[in-house]
């Protein structure tokens, strides 16, 4: 690599790592703090007093939520959840994406299906009447009101469409030329050499679906059926001091302990904090390089 | 050409397929709505077998089911095996009303409201439930609701009519349209209305300042706080009176951190409808008083006697329990949010003062008689069941048989769990409920009454309190109920010189569509008055824009809806 030993380029360098570097903290100092009140005494988290060190250490939060049912139990339904709502997502996405990237003359419906798709991400008919539907369907409770709704990802189809079509005519008239039918085309060919998108699109349902809390506040009638998000929406919610009788005193009371809730958060960002460097892994990977010669 | 008409066909084919759906959504929820008739009739059993046993007020003949909603707290520890629709309290009520609730869902606060508006919204009603005064005549307009009137006459006891009673009918009043009872609507207790000043007694003995009991006092208090070094560490690190980023005022619960005291003690009432010696109605907000608080309240910003960071201080009460803030306005039971503060500091010495207007008088607004209407759902079956409930809930001490027992109640139930499992929890209290509670704690405590006259309530905070004296300030549980009661609490019996009633509390046509713009803008001009660089005089400007935007059409509203 040659680098540019001027003075300005390397002030500039200099510029440029510094500023990166605060857009760095001001990403990090949030989940710093949290970790810091998690570890506090409840009072002095109460107080404001913690910053970047637990003041009265104690890991009290903690031995709380290992001991807490509902929260180990909303836990369960969100892994549950995103393993099953990631896997109908990415298989939908992929099913759907192969014919949709094909031309129209191989696909004769395919702009009609496309534009089918991309109405549904404008238009919705609304909460209400989702909640009726879903109502009517007797799907309170159950984990597929958390599933199905979003069962084709539209957004994520079009990502995938788009990267597809970005594949050389070459390879695929190559696969023809061996005899490839369409399933082992998809599978043998399109998949293996599209691990970037399919990487991008499988973080995206699974970062949405373990984030997800409104459709688990509605559609789930109690909270042993509530995602992780959903329970924990429920604990952080900021009351207002405004309009409380004194019947609500002691929620407020309860709400005040803000060193439960950052142990909480802490323990509902570790599973995503995971998962991202496990894929993130797949983003350098998947390379078309060298699979066809011009 | 042929692809318009492919594209013709497609569109045809899905406009038959979402008929079919919809078909199908339609006897889906016909066979449910069908089904769930039979599932409660069978629970049921006969409907005029409940004629035979009208002598018992308290209790169905047959057993009934009821399917309610509710708000939880977050986080509440049950004892083990039990849950929110099933518990100890659900069976002792079961066992003495035979009424057996059904808990549709349950969920927290703002999640409760919103999960709730989308239920009425979708016409999923529990056959029970709590709305407030808007949804309630929404409900009543759209014929979702019972007209309880002829149950209310014949089922409700004495001592139900005798509580109303002492709220002056109020409350049956607003729960009655077009001479129709339509819900049983709760009595509010009217201390929550007070907004008291809260000092840091130590602080004022320390710097040898009297008790405050004016406006200008509690300026007094400020700049000393601000300027004199009250927590001693020699550093000029405290701060004067405290604000919120939220609200200036409260106009109903009185809330923490505001300065409706200071409101109050200029005889201005912001945020209430109020009727003036013509019987025509004035918002609270536009008042020549109000704008002299504002102007007060500018003066003592400007002097730096208001927390200067108030207009982006999200949560006040950290200043409060850090030991910055010795002085902030809040009701009688701040000792709850304030036990964080003696946890950190003991020396914390908290007192409360009521703040009197340059005439010495006590104003202060007061919380609608009532907040909350218990409301039962068209056609089902059992509507007397809900006047029997709160027959039963309000029988406490009246000796008819089958009513509810002190005695029992303490052996089998867990008190402190009362407002999170009795179904349908609502108040339903004297209106100066807390001051009664007051006159029982502080006598037991001086022993002029024995302990078993105690309510299980005022027991458990006589048993905290004892323990606290042993151990002062060691434990916020121990400190913070019996000292709200007898501090706060006692404040309470001051009697008000002035006490206004909000003249409307439900909504009107163009406030739905223009009420959070007004009041959006209500709150910039205000927050900019006190602490922005608008003069004080750009109030009458306000006013004028407030009444053209939509402010006289709302009063005109009012004017007639009051009429009716």
């Amino acid at each position: 690599m040659v680098m540019n030993r001027t003075l300005s380029a390397r002030l500039a360098q200099y510029a440029l790592v510094i500023f990166m570097i605060l857009v760095l903290l001001t990403c990090i100092i949030p989940i710093w703090h949290t970790v810091a009140v998690s570890f506090s005494h409840k009072s002095y988290a109460a107080a404001g007093m913690v910053d970047f060190w637990p003041k009265g250490f104690n890991t009290i939060a903690y031995q709380q939520i290992i001991a807490d049912p509902v929260f180990v139990n909303s836990f369960l339904v969100s892994v549950k959840r995103v393993l099953l709502g990631g896997g109908i997502n990415f298989l939908l996405a992929v099913l759907m994406a192969y014919p949709l990237s094909r031309s129209s003359q191989e696909f004769r419906f395919r702009n009609i299906y496309m534009w089918f798709l991309v109405f549904t991400m404008l238009f919705s008919g609304g909460i209400i009447p989702l909640y009726i539907l879903m109502k009517t369907l007797g799907m309170f409770n159950s984990i597929w009101a958390l599933v199905l709704p979003g069962a084709v990802p539209v957004f994520n189809v079009i990502l995938l469409v788009n990267f597809f079509r970005s594949i050389p005519k070459d390879l695929v008239e190559a696969g023809h030329m061996d005899g490839a039918g369409p399933w082992y085309m998809l599978f043998r060919v399109f998949i293996p050499i599209s691990t970037p998108a399919l990487a991008t699109i499988t973080l995206f349902s699974i970062v949405g679906h373990w984030n997800a809390f409104f459709d688990g506040l509605i559609f789930m009638r109690t909270p042993e059926h509530y995602p992780l998000q959903t329970y924990i929406q429920q604990l952080v919610v900021q009351l207002n001091t405004q309009n409380l009788d004194s019947s609500q005193v002691e929620l407020l009371s309860k709400l005040s302990n803000q060193t439960l809730n950052a142990a909480k958060l802490v323990v509902a960002m570790v599973p995503i904090l995971i998962v991202y460097p496990l894929i993130q892994r797949h983003f350098i990977h998947g390379i078309m390089l060298g699979s066809v010669k011009e | 050409m042929r692809k318009r008409k492919m594209l013709a066909g497609v569109i045809a084919l899905t406009l038959v397929l979402s008929a079919c759906a919809k078909n199908e959504g339609n006897e889906g929820k016909a066979s449910n709505s069908g089904a769930s008739p039979t599932a409660s009739q069978s629970a049921e059993g006969t409907a005029s077998a409940s004629k035979a046993s009208e002598e018992n007020p308290f209790k169905m003949a047959e057993p009934v089911e009821i399917s309610i909603i509710k708000s939880v707290v977050p986080d509440l520890q049950l004892p083990a095996g039990e849950s929110i629709e099933n518990n100890h309290y659900a069976d002792y009520i079961a066992e003495k009303t035979n009424i057996r609730f059904k808990v549709l869902w349950y969920a927290t606060g703002d999640d409760y409201t919103q999960k709730q508006k989308l239920a009425i919204a979708s016409n999923d009603l529990p056959d029970i439930m709590t709305v407030d005064e808007t949804t309630f005549r929404s409900l009543v307009e759209g014929g979702q609701v019972e007209d309880l009137t002829e149950y209310y006459n014949k089922y409700a006891t004495d001592k139900v009519k005798e509580m109303y009673g002492v709220a002056n009918n109020l409350p049956l009043e607003k729960a009655t349209i077009d001479g129709k009872l339509y819900a049983m609507p709760n009595i509010s207790v009217l201390a929550d209305s007070i907004s008291m000043a809260w000092v840091r007694q130590d602080w004022l003995d320390k710097l040898k300042l009297p008790a405050p009991k004016t406006v200008d006092d509690i300026a007094t208090i400020a700049k000393a706080f601000v300027e004199q070094d009250p927590d001693g560490n020699n550093k000029n690190d405290t701060i004067g009176l405290v604000g919120n980023n939220v609200d200036l005022y409260s106009f109903a619960y009185t809330g923490s951190y505001d300065f409706t005291g200071i409101f109050h003690a200029f005889d201005s009432y912001p945020g209430l409808w109020l009727k003036d010696e013509n019987g025509k109605v004035v918002y609270g907000s536009t008042t020549q008083e109000t704008k002299q608080t504002l102007a007060k309240l500018k003066e003592m910003y400007n002097n730096g006697l208001i927390d200067k960071e108030f207009m982006i201080r999200k949560e006040p009460s950290q200043l409060v329990n850090s030991g910055k803030a010795g002085l902030f306005f809040g009701p009688w039971w701040t000792p709850w949010p304030l036990g964080d503060s003696i946890k950190v500091d003991k020396t914390a010495d908290w007192k409360p003062y009521l703040i009197q207007d340059s005439q010495g008088k006590y104003n202060t607004h007061m919380v609608p008689p009532t907040t909350q209407f218990l409301v039962v759902k068209k056609g089902f079956k059992h509507p007397e069941a809900l006047v029997k409930h709160i027959n039963f809930y309000l029988s406490s001490g009246t000796g008819v048989s089958g009513a509810r027992d002190k005695a029992e109640e303490e052996q089998r139930l867990d008190n402190k769990l009362f407002q999170h499992l009795y179904p349908l929890y609502t108040t339903f209290d004297y209106p100066d409920a807390v001051a009664r509670k007051h006159d029982m704690l502080k006598n037991a405590l001086d022993g002029q009454i024995p302990l078993e006259e105690l309510t299980p309530e005022m027991k458990g905070h006589y048993d905290r309190w004892q323990r606290d004296l042993q151990n002062p300030k060691a434990e916020p549980g121990d400190w913070s109920a019996p000292y709200a009661y007898l501090y706060g609490g006692g404040l309470l019996k001051q009697k008000m010189d002035k006490e206004v009633y909000n003249a409307f509390t439900a909504t009107t046509k163009t406030m739905s569509q223009k009420w959070a713009n007004l009041l959006k803008m209500e709150k910039e001009v205000f927050f900019k008055i006190i602490a922005g660089n608008k003069p004080v005089d750009d109030f009458d400007k306000f006013v004028e824009d407030w009444k053209k935007q939509g402010g006289d059409q709302i009063i005109a509203e009012i004017e007639a809806e009051l009429q009716k």
